[in-house]
């Protein structure tokens, strides 16, 4: 039997049935499934789908991505804690069971994930009824389409591109060129989240298959790059990479296939570590650090050689150590804001 | 013996233990004593020139007074004799589909065969030509009242000391009680705890090394469903393992949902060994609420 060994959260803001039922025997849709039945269908179509394109069962474990129903309802989500929602991608919201009452979904926007991106499916018996899509403006929190969605069939053609897009854009990923083993262990672990990523943002932006695969491989082309740079960075007493602010969000990252962007180029970069324990330092310098991504002795962090950055570290002297290098990185991260 | 002959005098006596208590021949042995109780009494009551037998008999022949503590007597012994037999049967087998057959087939095969022995003694005391109730009941009384010993501790140290051991499942069948209670619980709940699992395999942990244990005590014929059984708790435990560590707080909250054959998705593995387990305990099995929460 395949199962996915990585699975993304859905939450549902309903109510379970009755006292010893769970979410999971909820009927969002009158004389449809249960949550249950209508995931697991999910899942099965999606490792399906995977299996038609000839794929082995051990990658299809390792590389794909299913959803798991989160164990919470109405009653029990305030047991949710921020931690919990970084693996939590879609939120399901009965507008008859929510109604107006807002307790709950302002209890939620606090814990939103603000690295991810968040989906915002909203069910209801009736179309007219009030959206709460306003409630999370400011936030990386998406609507489904259509915004209100009436009917199982509706749900699960929403819900399937959450298998295909991820489906195209991690077999659109080529595999590492030759390099040294650790950098294309790093590349290959890295590629299932870069692919959620670019699903993210080919659901958001309504892509095609032509722009998403675009995204894909752009997306890859930065993340081997970047593979690079740690594994040039990385030392002994420093195995932790901060590589984030050097990063190009996936949504940034252009997927018109007519765009020059494949071309790599010379980037200046430094690279800063502690020079002190951090335990050592005061409040304000640990702060300042942590901010700069380096949460300890064993961290080194890589950002864009800027002036900001220099006048940090001689601010930090004595703190922290700088060492300029320079790299070959996708040409779209010369258009980067400064920090 | 061929294989084939093998086969089939294996699944003769598999056939026969599911109405007579044979495993290992201990049900045989600890029979012995009684029954050697039995010509013991059937000796001291015949043999003197005042046969005390036949007095019993004719004492029977004819209602009196004296039928009721023979009633009683007869009564008493042959329940003691028979609950007895129930709580060995009970102890040396893991699944009770046949014991009450097997309860039923085992002490009336040796009642009758106890009360055989004292009537043939009978016979061959006395010059009756017919045999008439105070025969039987008498022949019955000496054969109850012996078979009894069966439980005294003498006769089962005696066997046990000559390396004729009988499987005991008490342990096990302790094991199902409670597995079966959480199952129950933790279907009734929207989510499980970690007590819930640590308690739950715990206890499955118990039934596995409980039957592992016994395994080698049973006849070959008999140990086909109990290993099989035993691996199909060995997997479920593996899987808990897996899939709720108790150190995962979501995780284990969804020990509920397996239980009750949801993210089936998820949990296929853990699912469909309890599954499996059900087929040998039928009680573990989950049963869908038609009402279940259709809106």
């Amino acid at each position: 039997m395949i199962k996915f060994k990585k699975y993304r959260g859905l939450l549902a803001l309903a109510n379970a049935p009755r006292k010893g039922k769970s979410i999971l025997d909820w009927h969002p849709f009158t004389g449809g499934d249960s949550l249950d039945e209508i995931i697991n269908d999910y899942n099965t179509r999606c490792i399906q789908s995977y299996q038609k394109l000839g794929w082995l069962p051990e990658f299809i474990e390792a590389l794909g991505e299913g959803i798991n129903i989160m164990p919470y309802d109405l009653s029990t989500v305030h047991d949710l804690r921020t931690p919990d929602f970084a693996n939590i991608s879609i939120i399901l919201i009965d507008l008859d069971a929510n109604g107006k009452k807002t307790t709950n979904i302002n209890q939620i926007r606090l814990r939103i994930s603000k690295k991810n991106s968040t989906f915002l499916p909203q069910i209801s018996r009736t179309p007219s009824k009030m959206s709460h899509i306003s409630d999370f403006n400011g936030l990386p929190v998406f609507p489904s389409k259509p915004v209100i969605i009436v009917d199982q069939a509706t749900f699960e053609k929403w819900l399937n591109p959450f298998c295909k897009a991820y489906q195209l854009a991690i077999t659109s990923m080529p595999p590492p060129p030759r390099g040294d083993p650790v950098t294309i262990k790093a590349y290959a672990e890295a590629l299932p989240e870069v692919a959620g990523k670019v699903r993210d943002a080919a659901i958001i932006n309504d892509l095609s298959k032509k722009e998403t695969v675009t995204l894909a491989r752009r997306a890859a082309m930065q993340e081997f790059a970047l593979s690079q740079v740690e594994a040039q960075v990385r030392t002994r007493t420093r195995p932790s990479v901060f590589l984030e602010a050097i990063r190009d969000p996936v949504v940034n990252i252009p997927f018109k296939p007519y765009l020059q962007t494949s071309a790599m180029q010379r980037v200046d970069l430094v690279e800063l570590h502690l020079a002190r324990p951090i335990r050592k330092l005061t409040t304000e310098q640990r702060n300042i650090v942590v901010g700069l991504g380096i949460k300890g002795k064993t961290f080194a962090a890589v950002h864009l050689d800027q002036p900001t950055i220099w006048n940090m570290a001689k601010s930090l002297e004595g703190v922290v150590e700088a060492t300029k290098f320079s790299t070959k990185l996708p040409v779209g991260l010369m258009g980067k804001m400064d920090l | 013996m061929t294989d084939h002959a093998n086969v089939q005098r294996k699944s003769l006596i598999a056939y026969l233990d599911s109405f007579v208590f044979v495993k290992n021949g201990y049900s045989v042995w600890i029979h012995l004593i009684p029954f050697a109780i039995a010509a013991l009494l059937l000796l001291i009551l015949s043999v003197p020139t005042d046969n005390l037998l036949l007095n019993l008999v004719e004492v029977l022949q004819r209602p009196s007074w004296i039928w009721l503590p023979a009633g009683l007597l007869t009564a008493v012994a042959a329940a003691v004799y028979i609950v007895t037999v129930t709580v060995q049967i009970r102890q040396a087998y893991l699944w009770s589909k046949y014991n009450l057959r097997r309860t039923i087939g085992t002490s009336l095969t040796y009642i009758f065969l106890c009360t055989l022995m004292a009537y043939v003694v009978l016979l061959s005391v006395s010059s009756h030509e017919k045999t008439t109730l105070g025969d039987i009941w008498a022949c019955l009384l000496v054969a109850v009242l012996s078979l009894t010993g069966i439980g005294w501790l003498g006769p089962s140290s005696w066997v046990k000391s000559i390396s004729v051991k009988s499987p005991n499942y008490m342990n096990s069948h302790r094991s199902v009680k409670k597995l079966t209670e959480i199952l129950q619980c933790v279907r009734t709940k929207s989510s499980s705890d970690k007590q819930d699992v640590e308690d739950f395999l715990s206890d499955a942990e118990n039934l596995r090394s409980s039957i592992e244990t016994n395994l080698q005590l049973e006849p070959t014929w008999a140990k086909y469903n109990l290993q099989i059984a035993s691996s199909e708790l060995y997997t479920l435990r593996d899987k808990i393992n897996e899939y709720f560590p108790t150190n995962n707080d979501l995780a284990v909250k969804d020990f509920a949902a397996a239980c009750k054959y949801q993210k089936q998705h998820q949990y296929q593995e853990f699912i469909e060994t309890l599954k499996n387990l059900s087929k040998y305990w039928s009680e573990w099995e989950w049963q869908e609420d038609p009402n279940s929460g259709a809106s």
